[in-house]
This record gives C-alpha cells, structure tokens and sequence, in this order.
C-alpha cells in the first residue's frame, strides 16, 4: 500500500527523515531505553539511593520467588487484569451492537456513554471513595456492605469502579469497527431475533478481530500498569487484597527505599509487558505488508 | 560484593544532554545565625497539615519574627499522607528543608542515612546533654534517639489511653465509673457491649502506626516484643505474640467502615471502647458535637493483663534540623523558644499537642484527666521497634494483625509469616 | 420488531442513567453543605458554590490548578510536535534509524512508566530537576502512543499528494509542513487531547518528583484533602467536580477528532 517505500532512499530525505525524527530518538533514548537498561542493572543491587548501588546479584529474584507478598501481588494483578479485560469487553460489545446504528438519539448516547472515559481518573477515584462509604450510594443501592474494609469486597469494589470507567471507551472503538463493517451484516442482524444472534456471533464477531486484538492489547496493558484506583481507594489492603504489581514496586521504592528491589520488580512487570508487546507488535507491522 | 559507582553509570546513562544551567541555581548569601550573630536569616520548616496547628504554628512564626526580626520562617504544611515521600526525595535531591517535625519512628531511617543532625545541647545554652534533658519530662527523648545518640525535641507526645462511652455503658447496664482495668475484663465487657452493629472495643485498622500502638500493650504486657532489635528477630511466633495476636482477633469487627475509622465508630457509639491518645478528648466532640467529654465518654489508662505489669504504647513527633541545614543555630533557637513554658500551655489549649517539658502536667491546660494519665503512664511507655526499616516492619506487622482480624489465617501462620519478613527485611 | 426496537433503546437508556448516575451522584455531594448524608442521590440544600469559593480561597488551589493547566499544555503541545514530525517521518520517509525508533516506540507503547521511574528518579535527582517544572515535564515530552498515532494516520496520506509536491520542487520539511501537518489535524488533536489528559490525571510522577508545594498539581491536592483524621467528602468532592471540567470540556469541543484518531489502531486494515 505504500508507494514510497518502493522509491530508493534520497540524500534528502534521509536528512529530512532523521532531522524529523531526532528530537523522539533522544526522548526514547533517553527515557525508556536507557532507564530500561539502568533498571534491569539496579534490579541487581540493594540501593537505598542514599550510597551507591551494591551489586548483589540475583538476591532481589531470589528475595522475590520466596517472597508471598510478590506472589499474593501477582495473583490480584491477574484476577484484575482479568476481570477489568474481559467484563468490560463484553459489556461493551453488547452495548455498541444496537448503540452503532444510526439516529439522532444514539449518536448522544454515545456521547454520554463516553463520558467517564474521558474523566481523569483522579478526580474519579475521588467520587468512587465517596461512593463506597458507610451510607454512600454503593450502600443505598445494594445495602449496607464492607465494600473497601473486607479482603473479599474491596477487589470486587475496585472493580466495578474500573469497568465503569473503561467501558464507554471500548463502547466508541466498537462503534467504530461496527460502523466500518458493511451495512448488509446489521441489516441481516436485524431480521429477527434467533438469526441476529447467529449472525452476530458467525459473521460480525469474525469481522471485528482486528477491533477485538487492538481493544484486549490496550485493555490488558492498561490494566497491568494501573495504579491510582489501588493507590487511592484501598491504598492495597485490607490485607494486600488490592495490591497490584504498580502498588507493590510503588511501596517498595518509595515507602521502604527497596530501590533495588522495586527494579526487579520493574523487570519482572517488563518482561509480562513485553510478551503483550510482541503481540501488539505483530499487529502493528502487518500493516506494512 | 562490587559497588559500582552509581554516579557515572545512571549520571552517563540516562542524562546524556540534559543538563541544564537551572540545575546549578543556588540560594547563597542569605544571612545564617549563630551565637555570635544571634538567631537571623531564612528557616525552611516542614510540618503536616492539621488546620488548628497551621494556625497556631503561624501565629507563633508571626510572634517570633516580632521578636527576633532578622529571622523569617518559612513554613509548610504538608498533607500527612505525603510528609514522608515528600521528605525522603527532598533530602534525596540534597535540598531539604532546615526543620522538619516528623514522627519519631521514623527517625531511625533518617539518623541511619546521615540525614539528620544530632541535638546540640550548646544552642540551647545547656551545658550537656544530661541538663538538656533535666528540662524535660521523664522519657521524654525515648522515642527520639538512635544508637544512643539523641535527634530531636519531643512534641506532640502521647501514650495510649483506653476511651470508653459512658452512654454505651449505661445501655449495657454496667458502671461508667468502673472502665475495665485488664484486657480479660476489656474482652468480658466487651461480650455485653456488643449487640446487632454495635461492638466493644473496636481496634484502629489499616494504618501502620495505629496498628502498632493498639497491639504493642497486649504483646508487651504479656512480656513479649514485636521485634527484638538488637537480635534482629521478630518475636511474634512466641506463646506470647500468638496469645496477643488471638486475643487482637477477637475484638471488634474490622467490616465496620468509617471515613474516620475507629475514631468515627467511636464518635457515633458504634464502638464503645477505643485505644488511643490524649488528643482524642477534643476529636471526638469535633466528630460528633453531642458527644461530651466526661458525660458521653471518658478516658482510663491503658488496661493490663490481669497479675502482669502495666505497659502502655506512645508516640512522639520530634522537631529534627536536617545535617544539610542552611541556618541550623536559628531553627534550633526557634525550637528552644518554642519549648518555654508560656508556649507548651499555649500550644496544649490550642492544639491538644504536648511538648512534654518538665513539669508540662502542672500547666493550666494539662489539668484534664487524660493529661492527667500521660503523665502517669509516661515510665512505662514504650514507644515500640526503634529500626531504619520501621516503615516495612510494621507494614508486616499490619498485614499479620489484619489477616488475623480478618480470619484469613491462625494467629500462628500470620505470627510465622511475620516472623520470616522480619528475618528478611532486617537481613 | 417495532417492540423489540423500542426496549432495545429503552434498554439502552436505562445502561447510560446507569453510567451517569455516579455523575449525577457527584454534583450532589459536591453541593451538599456537610458530610451528613452521602448516598448522593438527594439534594440536601445547594452549597455548591460556597464549597466551590472554600476551595478556591482556602489554600493554595487555584495554584495547583494553574501548574496543573501549566504542566499538562506544555506537555501536550511539545509532545504533539515531537510526535508530529516522528510520526511522519517513520510512515512516510525512509531514514537511517527509522526501524530502530519504530520498534522503540512499539515496545515503550505497552510499557507501564513504573518500569523506568526509578532510574529517572534517580537520573533526575543527580541534575537537579526533581523539585522543578522542567522535571515534571521532561519525562513526558513525547509518548509511544503519540508517535504510533500519528504514524497510522500519517500512512493514510495519499501518496500522489506528496509525489506532486516532490515533482514541483517543494523539499522535505517543506512537504512536512504545509502539506502533511495540516492533513494529519485530526491526529494531533487527538494527541493533545491524550496527553492533556494522562497531564492532568499524572498523580504517581508529581507525588514523588515534586516535594515543594508551589510545584503541585491538581490530583495531588485531591489526593490530599485526607486530613490526619479523616476528609471533609462535600468540598474534595466539590474539587474533584472542578478537576473533571476542563477536561471534559476539552473533549466534548473536539470529541469527533478524538474518536476518529483513536480508533484509527483498531479498525485499520
């Protein structure tokens, strides 16, 4: 598809290509592969960022596989990750099939449906605090309950307080890969009931994998580094049920000065990342094929 | 064990380009005190934000700076939640400010980075530290030294008092003249106070230090220690930690949720009992204005294991002057003139805060009952681990006490989980 | 069918009232006068603006609120430059380096900056720049998401249109400027809108690289409404309130851009 790349490399463009590119070089360079490369090094050293790094080898691995706390911090990453992917995706398909049709009405409710999305995070979480309070809305709407003070709610709390947040977002981006399909697949999804759903699972679900890898990919990678709702809601407890890998090497570095630690914690949560990386990489260069 | 030079590696790493003339401003040629000179010059103080302390620390800068008026104070109040992440990067970056009022317990982590300037006794124009200390109560400076060598001057000290709900105890049928003096009677009426959502004693979860102070009396009283510094081991898998781990388990209901915690239960009855500091007589009406001292609830010292030894916990803040300081004789001087005893009366009417000099208990203010019970509780208080890794000792310590209030493992397993992260965070 | 229409759109309705109600619920404890009833769901008085002018007069906030407009424009406009002329350069020139940045940028696009905070901490704190408006601005000059952005907008660019502009003698960065940048508008926007956003929301970075208060933005003055016993819901919610508007604002003038420039990554083909 693009014929430039069949033209040879002109001095002047090469000159005009680097001169643009120059300035993302050095940020990249200089603030993601260098840090990367310095992490991956101090995630070898106890450093308290008082002395100089000491070189302990695999001591923070080791420290780490024997620790619980690491591995209870996994197990909540997972379980969030999971239930932040995979609730909100479907929730939003089924809510972007009917809202992807046009007319007046739809296109302002998905105007609104979107709001949230576009809310800082912040100033949510704030409201959510509010919301899981003793005689707050969550206790209004579905009585009295220990929604951040119990190991076995709080997950559950954050949650729904992510999965409302994102799912508008997942809403538009469906929308929009609804809308790109060809109008004949909503037409004969909307002859009748029991053929609207065999179409939408043997036609339409196909047609929107591009959508459907490019949502999971940014999905899973959000989920993986969030923090703010752990940090501001539970601060990670009651009892660590909340504490996810961003929390931990937070704490780690910034409460306990685990500096080296906290690096090996940053690689391991790198490596996760980078597998959804390749992924998502993969995708993104076969546009260029 | 090979050090790399951290500077040239991440200085050459990561900073290739950056550097920026900006880096290099300085502050320079500002006047500092000293004895010759007198107090004079700009003091950057860093305090956390609690709205009747800003107002009176400002109204006691302004009174100061009449005083002395080549000196400025520069305050700043810094949300709690953020004072110590905040501190740690000022004094990382090598620009901290010159005093600092900061919980003791973390004292230790700042004297062991070489953060911290040792007390002079000479800026307060006393001959040594002995005499220094004679102008202050008994145990005034536990919580404030490090490998013998004493940091800071104590405010806003405190130990724990048992608050009770005279109206609760009434309901119940029991004496409110009569709060219970051992933990087996705290647990027994503990059983009659507790009827549908409302609930004895109710502990203070989720929050490091208060987590401690609650537990440190039961372990302590029982002749235990939560960790033992100078073997380095914690002490919780022991018959006495696990007693007073079970024990802490079986008090109150850690569902019950308040924006306020345990203070909030307290203020609205939901609990009738609270382990807590002095400062609490003047919370708990702010909470709930129809609760009034000495008629809604009361305050008693600390409970004790029946035939064991009384044990009470405390907590000190302490005014630090950072090593780096840029005018350390005038902050000194500040803190000296803060400490006369017009001031601490002042201050303890104002803000409930006690700077324990001696003889703080005669003072006008200090004439209320809880006063009254610091005082008497002050030689066997114990202000708990003195260690530079007290942050994450005592998250363990948090996260042991929860998963057993929370019944998600035996007091023994969160004891021996306990136990191991001790072994490793002191290693 | 009719039917089924109409209790699909009811049905539609009802999941947004859901979605909004926590709006809803926010604007009535944002005006409540006390803390005394905090289900949200009733209007118990209407203080809404005393808390607001609390808010605004009481402290330092409108300060927090200016670095907060200050950080995230800087940051947006310099990261929509930097991403504009890289973005370009990786779809439509060819350049020694240019595989290398790619993959750079793919690979940083999923990483979390937890990864590297530790390092720039450090490397910032050893210049000088922690405590200072360039250090909460450099770590966030360009993004992996702004670069990949424009990149994928940029590859739809009609080649004829750059190979016309070649023919009459116009030079690369000529090209780049008059004819590229104002095609890719709809991506750029996009982009200030995305970083203005991850700008006004970056509460980790400013928590631990700012420690003087004249330096701090807004979602750390939300973050620090705790008192040391307890917060006051009515006005840090009233300030959460103030805090979501001018993002809100700022996507609902340019939403169509942004839905476009968004969902470029995932219908693409």
């Amino acid at each position: 598809m693009t014929r430039v790349m069949t033209r040879s490399m002109t001095g002047s463009e090469a000159r005009a290509g680097a001169g643009l590119a120059a300035p993302a070089i050095v940020y990249f360079v200089l603030f993601w592969a260098l840090p990367a490369l310095a992490a991956l090094y101090l995630s070898f050293t106890s450093y308290d960022l008082s002395g100089t790094p000491e070189w302990v080898g695999l001591e923070n691995y080791r420290q780490m596989w024997a620790n619980d706390e690491f591995w209870a911090s996994v197990r909540v990453t997972l379980l969030y990750t999971v239930f932040a992917v995979g609730p909100t995706i479907v929730i939003a398909l089924v809510v972007a099939v009917p809202l992807a049709k046009p007319g007046r009405l739809r296109a302002w409710l998905r105007g609104l449906v979107f709001i949230p999305a576009v809310m800082p995070l912040v100033g949510a979480t704030v409201l959510w605090q509010v919301i899981y309070s003793t005689g707050g809305l969550a206790d209004t709407l579905a009585g009295a309950h220990p929604w951040l003070t119990d190991s076995g709610y709080a997950i559950w709390a954050l949650l729904v307080m992510v999965i409302w947040k994102y799912v508008g977002l997942y809403v538009i981006i469906f929308v929009a890969g609804l809308q790109a399909l060809s109008a004949n697949v909503f037409e004969a999804a909307a002859i009748d009931g029991a053929r609207a759903l065999r179409t939408f699972f043997l036609v339409t679900v196909p047609l929107l994998r591009r959508t459907f890898t490019f949502v999971i990919v940014v999905a899973v990678t959000g989920a993986m580094q969030s923090f703010v709702p752990a940090y501001l809601l539970t601060k990670g407890g009651p009892v660590n049920a909340t504490q996810v890998l961003p929390l931990y090497l937070y704490n780690n570095a910034f409460s306990y000065s685990r500096f080296g630690y906290a690096s090996a914690i940053a690689i391991v949560l790198l490596v996760a990342l980078l597998v959804f990386a390749f992924t998502q990489f993969k995708l993104i260069r076969s546009d260029e094929e | 064990m090979t050090a790399i030079p951290r500077r040239d590696l991440l200085r050459g790493a990561a900073l290739l380009g950056l550097a920026s003339p900006l880096a290099a401003c300085g502050s320079g040629g500002e006047p500092v005190g000293s004895k010759e000179a007198g107090p004079q010059g700009p003091v950057i103080a860093w305090m956390h934000h609690e709205e009747a302390n800003d107002k009176y620390f400002n109204a006691k800068i302004a009174e100061y700076q009449r005083q002395f008026p080549k000196v400025t104070i520069k305050p700043l109040y810094v949300p709690i939640a953020n004072l110590d992440t905040k501190l740690s990067t000022a004094f990382t970056t090598g620009s901290p400010p010159d005093l600092i009022k900061v919980g003791a317990w973390t004292l230790a982590e700042r004297a062991s980075k070489g953060q911290v300037a040792p007390l002079p006794p000479a800026e307060f124009g006393a001959g040594s530290l002995d005499e220094l200390k004679s102008r202050f109560d008994t145990n005034a400076f536990a919580a404030l030294t490090y490998k013998d060598q004493v940091y800071g001057v104590p405010i806003d000290f405190n130990s724990v008092h048992l608050w009770y709900r005279r109206d609760r105890f009434e309901q119940a049928g029991l004496d409110p003249d009569k709060p219970p003096a051992t933990w087996e009677e705290v647990e027994e009426l503990g059983r009659k106070l507790t009827t549908g959502s409302q609930v004895g004693l109710q502990w203070q979860l989720a929050d490091n230090i208060w987590a401690m102070l609650n537990f440190l009396p039961l372990i302590n009283g029982l002749g235990g220690r939560i960790v033992d510094e100078t073997s380095g081991r914690g002490g919780l898998n022991t018959p006495e930690g696990i007693q007073a781990l079970e024990y802490y388990g079986r008090q109150g209901n850690p569902r019950l949720s308040d924006p306020v915690g345990a203070f909030g239960l307290f203020a609205k009855g939901t609990s009738a009992m609270l382990v807590s500091g002095r400062f609490t007589s003047s919370l708990i009406p702010a909470l709930n204005p129809k609760a009034k001292l000495g008629e809604t609830f009361d305050s008693a010292v600390v409970p004790s294991w029946a035939g064991k030894e009384k044990v009470a916990s405390g907590y000190s803040w302490g005014w630090l002057v950072a090593k780096k300081a840029k005018n350390p004789y005038t902050a000194w001087h500040f803190v000296n003139w803060l400490s006369s005893s017009a001031n601490v009366d002042q201050q303890l009417s104002a803000t409930g805060l006690v700077t324990p000099t001696a003889g703080w208990q005669k003072l006008p203010s200090a004439r209320d009952k809880a006063s009254q019970q610091l005082e008497e509780q002050l030689p066997y208080t114990d202000f708990g681990p003195v260690l530079p890794q007290w942050t994450e000792t005592i998250k363990a310590l948090l996260d042991a006490l929860e998963s057993v209030i929370h019944k998600q493992r035996p007091a023994k397993d969160a004891a021996a989980a306990f136990d191991a992260a001790v072994a490793r965070i002191l290693k | 069918m009719r039917i089924s229409r109409a209790l699909t759109t009811l049905a539609l309705i009802g999941f947004v009232a859901l979605m909004l109600l926590p709006l809803y619920s926010m604007v009535v404890l944002a005006s409540a006068p006390d803390d005394s009833d905090l289900s949200g769901l009733r209007f118990h008085g209407f203080a809404l603006f005393d808390n607001i002018g609390q808010i605004m007069t009481d402290g330092r906030f409108p300060r927090y609120l200016l670095n907060s407009v200050l950080i995230a424009s800087a940051v947006s406009v310099l990261d929509v430059a930097i991403s504009a002329a890289a973005g370009y350069a990786l779809a439509r020139l060819r350049f020694p380096g240019r595989a290398a940045l790619l993959n750079l940028v793919i690979i940083a696009l999923s990483l979390t900056p937890a990864v590297v905070m530790i390092p720039v901490f450090v490397a910032l704190s050893e210049i000088g720049w922690l405590n200072s408006y360039q250090g909460l601005i450099a770590p966030f000059l360009a993004s992996a998401l702004g670069v990949f952005l424009v990149r994928q907008f940029a590859l739809g660019i009609p080649a004829q249109m750059l190979h016309a502009a070649r023919v009459d003698g116009a030079g690369e960065l000529r090209i780049f400027f008059l004819i590229a940048v104002p095609l890719l508008r709809p991506a750029l926007l996009t982009v200030l809108l995305l970083q203005f956003l991850a700008q006004w929301d970056n509460l980790i970075w400013p928590l631990i690289a700012a420690s003087e208060q004249e330096l701090w933005t807004l979602p750390l003055a939300l973050s620090s409404f705790e008192g040391e016993h307890g917060i006051v819901y009515h006005l840090q919610t009233a300030a959460a309130l103030l805090s979501i508007l001018p993002p809100l604002a700022l996507f609902a003038l340019l939403q169509r851009y942004y839905v476009s420039g968004l969902t470029l990554g995932g219908i693409k083909r």
